[in-house]
């Protein structure tokens, strides 16, 4: 198995457009130069062999079997100036040429039993690294025995120029088609880089992204195909936001709509309060009871109607510098319980916070850990360059691990058989407005040795 | 003076918060009128000239911010808005058609009490300090009369009291924490907006130009101060 990376889709289409067009190139160029080259030599050979036969039947009407060495060497003399081929005749013992060059050494061996023989054959072969076609004949089966060297050498250059021209044809053929692979490459990489770019489009949330599907061609019905799928999605997704905000419309309605009869309510239940002397023992426990549930409630649609605007991201925001320790300290003071709190810091960090919303978030942080926990409660400011850390820990039975990590979800009470007289949304809502500083709520805790919360706000430069 | 016990004109649309208000407000010796309606509040606030007044914000026929602004129109009194709404536009606008504080339902009956109280005592003279003067507008804390130009301005008590603080000390920045313990009577953490919307009708009426203030001046992140022209 190969380990190498797989190649991309251009290199790929490159490669194989480039091979395929160097396989069919060179296919053409082998069998056209072959055939070229076979007709043009036969044609050559066929030339030689027909003047050489001319010659042949001139020597054999000139000589014969017992013509004088004189006589062959005269004919020869004048073949040198009638016949554009080198040759050389071989008889009993003798052998002339028509040129110094040319030995019998130079005639191919297996040619000299054919025509000794009385036939009239021929060989191309190589003399002098120059190509050459040899006919050799003889006059007689007795007489002698001539051998013509004919040139070929010019169409040797023109078969090697017509190679040359050939290959060259097939590189460019080659490059070519490689070219074409890329452009064809980029044109189908290009719908492939913008399916792509589409695909992290909408995987970023943006699903009005849409593909241009024009033609019909694989690519257009992918282009086609992905766009029904945003659509889709789109519907899919508009539908369940419609959903949710209408749920959270309802919760804040709902919670908008118990403000007034509560206002009634929690007014008349400070009357009856403050009324309670004339009340028969009875009516004082039931008025005692109307008047602690109705602040119950009230707190309760307090807290809803704070945690739908969260949701909808409508909680506004008043930024101001703020001596974190003085506000602490404010916040233990306006709730009763700065001596029951220990506070613990390091200088005065001012930071760039909403007084309201730390407030709240120290509020229900120090008021869990009075009502669960066991004191001494501390409070912890610890600053850094980039953030204000606030410590609330309790010395109490602490929270079982299989709690912690659920303890800021909604309505989640860890010990369901004790009623807290809490919403169940003050952790929550603690935790989304240290978010909506940019900060966070983490909890941890031993079983047996008290709970920690600590609150990260980290620092802002500007408003 | 102002008595402890005020002539209250309660404006409330919904009959049980009107009633229950009513009784926690006379069960502690205030007098109390009620109106249901933007129309109704107007026509009681000319016949009864009360001492306060507390607000509804969603009222039918007008609403609360147009009664606000028809009564400030003609008078000082210290008005309350009883907002039900979340919205923190609403309260913003509250304010700025001239109301004093405001109180979001459900209220626990001290919290209304105190602000009722507070804002009552604004309206109150401080008889120790002497007449300033700052450019074209002089203070007269003992009169409770401020003018422009030998002009009487119309001050709400509140803007009254949050420029004596002001001029109280010229030159010194007060933030919005310490003109909430200072003016409106929060010991804790009181809403910042109180204090710039009243800066900014305050503005409206004394400066020269509103949007160039140079005699009430914002201390940017820390809060405002005073400064003397000359």
């Amino acid at each position: 198995m190969s380990r190498r990376r797989p190649l991309g889709l251009r290199a790929r289409l490159v490669m194989t457009f480039a091979v395929v067009a160097a396989v069919v190139a060179l296919a053409v160029a082998g069998i056209s130069f072959t055939v070229v080259r076979s007709l043009t030599l036969r044609q050559a050979t066929d030339v030689a062999v027909r003047e050489a036969r001319v010659h042949l039947d001139d020597a054999a009407a000139t000589l014969s079997a017992a013509s004088s060495p004189e006589e062959l060497r005269r004919f020869l003399a004048q073949l040198r100036t009638r016949s554009r081929a080198d040759v050389i005749a071989v008889a009993d013992g003798q052998v002339e040429t028509t040129t110094p060059s040319l030995t019998v050494a130079s005639v191919p061996e297996d040619l000299r039993p054919a025509v000794d023989a009385g036939r009239v054959v021929t060989r191309r072969t190589v003399l002098r690294s120059d190509a050459v076609a040899v006919v050799g004949g003889a006059v007689q089966p007795d007489g002698p025995a001539f051998y013509f060297f004919y040139p070929q050498q010019d169409v040797a250059d023109d078969l090697l120029l017509l190679a040359r021209v050939l290959a060259a044809t097939s590189g460019v053929l080659v490059v070519v088609s490689a070219g074409v692979g890329a452009v064809a490459a980029s044109g189908v990489l290009r719908p492939i880089r913008r399916t792509r770019a589409a695909v992290r489009e909408v995987a970023a949330g943006d699903l009005d992204t849409q593909l241009p599907a024009q033609g019909g061609d694989d690519l257009a019905e992918l282009a086609r195909a992905f766009n029904t799928m945003t659509a889709a999605l789109r519907h899919t997704i508009g539908d369940l936001r419609e959903l949710e905000a209408g749920q959270r419309r309802f919760v804040s309605d709902v919670s908008h709509e118990l403000r007034t009869p509560l206002t009634a309510l929690t007014t008349a239940c400070d009357v009856l309060d403050a009324n309670k002397d004339g009340l028969t023992d009875a009516g004082r426990r039931a008025a005692r009871l109307v008047v602690v549930e109705s602040r119950r409630l009230a707190a309760l649609v307090e807290d809803l109607m704070e945690i739908s605007r969260m949701d909808a991201g409508a909680a506004d925001m008043t930024l101001e510098r703020v001596d974190v320790t003085r506000s602490l300290h404010g916040a233990l003071r306006s709730r009763g319980w700065d001596h029951q709190v220990a506070v613990h810091a390091d200088g005065q960090p001012t930071t760039l916070i909403d007084a309201r919303r730390l407030d709240a978030i120290i509020g229900n942080l120090v008021g869990n850990a009075l009502t669960y926990g066991r004191p001494p409660v501390d409070v912890t400011v610890r600053s850094s360059d980039d953030a204000v850390e606030i410590d609330v820990s309790d010395s109490g039975d602490g929270i079982a691990p299989q709690h912690l990590h659920r303890i800021f979800d909604r309505f989640y009470k860890a010990d369901r058989s004790r009623s807290s007289g809490g919403t169940g949304l003050g952790l929550a809502i603690a935790r989304e407005n240290a978010r909506l500083h940019g900060g966070d709520i983490t909890v941890r805790s031993e079983p047996g040795r008290g709970a920690t919360f600590t609150v990260r706000l980290p620092r802002r430069r500007s408003p | 003076m102002i008595p402890d016990v005020a002539a209250i004109l309660l404006v409330e649309d919904d009959p049980s918060t009107s009633e229950a208000v009513a009784l926690a407000l006379e069960g502690h010796g205030h007098r109390v009128e009620t109106a249901a309606t933007g129309d109704e509040a107007l026509e009681r606030w000319r016949h009864m000239r009360p001492d306060l007044v507390l607000l509804d914000v969603m009222l039918p026929s007008r609403d609360g911010l147009e009664v606000c602004r028809e009564i400030r129109r003609e008078d000082r009194v210290p008005i309350i808005m009883l907002t039900a709404r979340s919205d923190p536009i609403d309260v913003v606008l509250g304010l700025e058609s001239g109301a004093d504080d405001y109180v979001t339902k459900p209220f626990e009956t001290r919290v209304l009490l105190a602000r009722i109280k507070a804002v009552l005592r604004r309206g109150e003279a401080s008889p120790t300090d002497s007449v300033r003067r700052y450019g074209s507008v002089t203070i007269d804390p003992v009169g409770m009369v401020v003018s422009r130009d030998g002009e009487e301005i119309h001050l709400t008590p509140t803007e009254l009291r949050l420029l004596l603080e002001l001029s109280g000390r010229p030159g010194q920045v007060f933030t919005r924490q310490l003109l909430l313990e200072r003016v409106w009577d929060y010991d804790y953490l009181g809403d910042s907006r109180l204090v710039d919307v009243c800066v900014q009708r305050l503005r409206a009426k004394v400066e020269d130009d509103p949007t160039e203030p140079t005699l009430i001046q914002t201390v940017r992140g820390v809060g405002y101060k005073l400064v003397d022209p000359r």
